[in-house]
């Protein structure tokens, strides 16, 4: 303070005024009695003072030392590993709360201010800790921990105590969950709960089966079983169909990974579900995780085919030599040779037959009507002939005064699957018919490919079915010349494939005035590439659902890819693709989503209840069906974390990473001692302006008003 | 503009005739002399009993073809008869063949005296290959009617059993000789022979089985 200082010239000023305000007062007083004098000059005297203070305000520093707990954060792992393991006796995390609610660290903890929290989809606030809170399926130990650690507001902890046993279905390595928790500057010490020793389990890890066999075929399913804690216990595994046992193996002790081979026959054509399963005889975690199954194809054993003649006639005598020519055909021929339905065998010796006796339609890769009415095969047949072919057979029909609108056949479910269009009425025309190739289909360019040229040139066909024209998504191969009238067409339905034939005298081109060398080679070149086309492997799809494994956990988010290809089996990118699921959960469709890899398509859904669910893709393209392909899937009960073993390297690391420290449950007591427990202190400095409060303010007032009243009272001006 | 042509088309030609779709039979019209003609209501009868008793899309009556027509290559079934003598020249021989080898049938008939003719002819068609008698089993006695002993016995001819001989190609008859039965005697109508009715319905029940053969192997 210097004499420059404008508060001290204001305070002399102030003084001097006041010394000369209580002068003048006491000019005007002082012929007044003593006690009334000295009242009014006090009085006068407290007020200049007061009116100083205002005007100078001086403030009053007071320094103040406050002491408060230590706030700290408890995490609290309630995954399903710390609330349903160990499987007999106490849980790990009634273990942990034990530790933390009684002895040594529960009073150290009650020396702080606690912030409880459980793990969840990140954390849960709690008051207290609940006696059986829900297991937290999918959890993630470094996800629990970043939420609470992330503070952008509030006091940060001076600590987080984690209680947990390290696992997590992440199965991070150590230093992956570490990563990064040691930038949010808080030290976290672990308390570690539970055994590192493998969990006591019986698991089928894999089932590896081939995809496709032949009827009788003699294959193997390999099975990897793991024992997992129980290495000295032996296993039986069994081998089941439709819930009937094929084969028990007993898998000695000795090691936890132990390696099964099933021998099995194939059966009948179609899809097989083998299952196995694994049962210990000690006691177990789990066994949701005890049974696999595979879905293994059996295919005809021989390239087998169905021929349904309906008649003895020239055209059919001339198929019937080709058929019985093809290597490795089999054919089962049924000639009609009675109306309205008597059936005989004709691929060998002539004998009695029956469409009964051909047994199931899956069995064969192709069936061929061959100028057969609708009414001859009853609408059961009928039936199971779309079924077949939306399932993945090859149906083929082939002309004559049987056939198509003439046989019947226009509104039937068979009219649906072929790749013309057959209306009610549609007859025979008759008049000399040429025909020429046509289209880029796949038996188009087989035909083109055997060196057959003008087909026009061919002796002149008698006449043909009428039909309405080509089908969506079917394809011309042969056309009449005149009026572009499909002769032979191919088309796709469902998973399978057919085939029409307008006509029923190609036999012309074998043997007529007019055929010679080029025609009867057209003629073979025709009916091999048919057959050919009929009986090709279904592994020629367009259309590939593959689902990874056929096993799925409730709750597991899983993956359906399919692979598209056109007729010459390149990758489309072009094309619109759904997965039909029906199962348990009901039926659902999905649009799949295309993915980087051309032709290939991708659905990401999550399993739903425990059951078997069916999975078809379809695929299309511009309106037109290319194809679809379809698998089974069973969902299992999820496993979730009852395998998982306590991972205290995976506490060490965070620990490590962040400038805490870890103890195994055991050790709690320490815990207390390491735990950076200390009540905070802080000094604080208050300034205080007595002159800017009301009492002040109040005090000013009550003298002005004094000095004011008594005055008057006393008449002094 | 496709799909109007195809109706167009359609119209015009709807149902216009099945007879495209009948197989044919032909009468083989040889030379040498013989009566080639005989039996004329023969095949008449058997198509009729055919397309009666089985499920065979035949004609009313059969079509003369000579062995050199390039036009024998239409027929489905071609039936031969007669009493005397039969020659082919080479090209009617070799048309024959080719007929045959290509997926024709031909039924030769003794209807008596055929039999030492036909044997010299047939070596012109078929000098590589002999007949041979078929046995009971062949599905050409079974392929509908059973005849577990072979052929019927129509007329007695010189007595004995009738024999049923044939050339077969990979595994086909291709030319059916029946011999001392005369089935074409069976198939006339009843008051021609006299055939008792039981014998007629054998022999057209035997020629059917030829029909269906045929037009199945």
């Amino acid at each position: 303070m210097n004499a420059s200082d404008p508060r001290i010239v204001l305070t002399v000023i102030a003084a001097v005024a006041a010394g000369a305000a209580l002068y003048l007062c006491w000019l005007r007083i002082r012929g007044m009695p003593r006690p009334r004098m000295a009242v009014l000059l006090g009085l006068r005297a407290l007020l200049l003072s007061l009116v100083l203070l205002a005007v100078l305000s001086p403030q009053i520093r007071r320094t103040f030392t406050a002491a408060r707990p230590a706030p700290l954060m408890v995490l609290v792992d309630t995954s399903q590993s710390m609330m349903e393991l160990p499987t007999e006796g106490t849980s790990r995390y009634d273990e942990a709360v034990a530790a933390l609610l009684q002895g040594p660290l529960a009073e150290a903890l009650r020396r702080c201010e606690v912030q409880w929290l459980l793990t969840r989809d990140g954390t849960e606030r709690v008051e207290a800790l609940p006696e059986t809170p829900e297991p937290h399926a999918n959890s993630n130990l470094q996800a629990a921990l970043s939420a609470p650690l992330r503070r952008e507001h509030g006091r940060p902890p001076v600590a987080c105590l984690l209680v947990s046993d390290g696992a997590d279905d992440t199965n991070r390595p150590p230093a992956r969950v570490a990563e990064a928790l040691g930038a949010y500057g808080a030290p976290v010490y672990c308390l570690g709960v539970g055994s590192s020793d493998p969990v006591a389990d019986v698991a089928i890890a894999g089932v590896v089966a081939p995809e496709t066999v032949s009827e009788g075929q003699r294959f193997e399913l390999r099975a990897l079983v793991r024992a997992a804690g129980l290495e000295q216990s032996p296993v039986t595994l069994i081998a089941r169909e439709d819930g009937r046992d094929l084969q028990t193996l007993t898998l000695e002790p000795g090691q936890a990974e132990r390696r099964a081979v099933v021998e099995l026959t194939a059966g009948a054509p179609g899809y097989h579900r083998y299952v196995l399963e694994a049962r210990a005889e000690a006691t177990e975690a789990t066994a949701a995780n005890n049974r696999r199954s595979v879905v293994v194809r059996v295919e005809p054993a021989e390239a087998r085919l169905v021929w349904i003649e309906g008649s003895p006639r020239r055209e059919y005598a001339f198929l019937r030599r080709l058929l019985l020519r093809v290597e490795e055909l089999e054919p089962a021929i049924l000639l009609r040779k009675r109306r309205p339905a008597e059936f005989w065998r004709d691929e060998g010796q002539p004998a009695a037959g029956s469409l009964s006796g051909v047994g199931e339609l899956r069995r064969y890769r192709a069936v061929v009507l061959s100028n057969i009415n609708a009414g001859a095969l009853g609408s059961a047949f009928v039936e199971q002939l779309a079924e077949y072919v939306a399932g993945g057979g090859a149906l083929a029909m082939l002309g004559g005064p049987d056939a198509f609108g003439a046989g019947g056949w226009a509104g039937t479910a068979v009219a649906e699957t072929l790749p013309v269009r057959i209306a009610p009425g549609e007859g025979l025309l008759a008049d000399g018919l040429s025909v020429t190739l046509s289209g880029d289909s796949e038996l188009a360019r087989a035909l083109r490919e055997s060196g057959i040229e003008q087909w026009e040139r061919l002796p002149l066909l008698q006449g043909m079915n009428a039909v309405g024209g080509i089908r969506g998504g079917g394809k011309v191969v042969l056309q009449s010349v005149a009026g572009a009238a499909p002769v032979v067409a191919v088309g796709r339905h469902g998973a399978g494939r057919s085939l029409a034939v307008t006509v029923d005298d190609t036999w012309r081109w074998q043997q007529s005035p007019s055929a010679d060398d080029h025609s009867r080679a057209a003629w073979e070149a025709l009916w091999t590439g048919v057959l050919g086309w009929l009986i090709a492997p279904r592994s020629e799809r367009q259309v590939v659902l593959d689902t990874g494994r056929d096993v799925w956990e409730s709750g597991q988010i899983a993956r359906a890819e399919i692979y598209v290809t056109d007729e010459e089996m390149r990758p489309l990118s072009d094309a619109t693709v759904r997965l039909e699921i029906d199962g348990p959960d009901g039926e659902q469709t999905h649009l799949a989503e295309a993915t980087a890899t051309p032709g290939a398509w991708m659905v990401t859904l999550q399993a739903g209840l425990p059951g078997e669910y069916r999975l078809r893709a379809i695929a299309e393209r511009g309106g037109e069906m290319l194809g679809e392909d379809a698998r089974s899937v069973e969902v299992v009960e999820a496993v979730g974390e009852l395998l998982h073993a306590a991972r205290p390297e995976v506490l060490e690391a965070i620990a490590e990473a962040t400038g805490g420290s870890y103890l195994p449950l055991e050790r709690a007591e320490e815990m207390a001692e390491l735990l950076p427990l200390e009540p905070l202190t802080q000094e604080r400095t208050v300034v205080l302006q007595p002159t800017r409060t009301i009492a002040f303010f109040v005090l000013l007032l009550l003298t002005a008003g004094a000095d004011w009243l008594l005055r008057r009272r006393w008449g002094v001006g | 503009m496709r799909k109007l042509a195809i109706i167009t088309i359609s119209l015009a030609f709807v149902l216009a005739s099945a007879a495209c779709a009948e197989e044919a039979v032909g009468r083989l019209k040889y030379g040498g002399g013989g009566d080639w003609y005989a039996n004329p209501t023969s095949l008449p009868n058997l198509l009729a009993f055919a397309r009666e008793h089985a499920n065979l899309d035949l004609p009313q009556r059969e079509v003369t073809v000579e062995p050199g027509s390039r036009d024998l290559h239409s027929f489905s079934f071609v039936h031969l008869t007669g009493h005397g003598r039969i020659s082919f020249t080479p090209a009617e021989a070799r048309n024959l063949r080719e007929y045959l080898l290509g997926g024709g049938f031909l039924h030769v008939d003794d209807n008596y005296g055929l039999d030492e003719s036909f044997r010299i002819a047939v070596r012109e068609v078929f000098p590589d290959r002999d007949l041979i008698e078929l046995p009971f089993s062949h599905p050409i006695y079974h392929c509908l009617f059973s005849f577990p002993g072979g052929l019927p016995k129509i007329h007695e001819h010189d007595g004995g059993p009738p024999h049923g001989y044939g050339i077969v190609h990979e595994g086909r008859v291709v030319l059916f000789y029946s011999h001392n039965t005369d089935l074409g005697d069976g198939w006339e109508s009843a008051e021609v022979h006299s055939n008792p009715e039981e014998v007629r319905r054998q022999a057209l029940r035997m020629g059917t089985n030829l029909l269906v053969y045929a037009l199945s192997r």
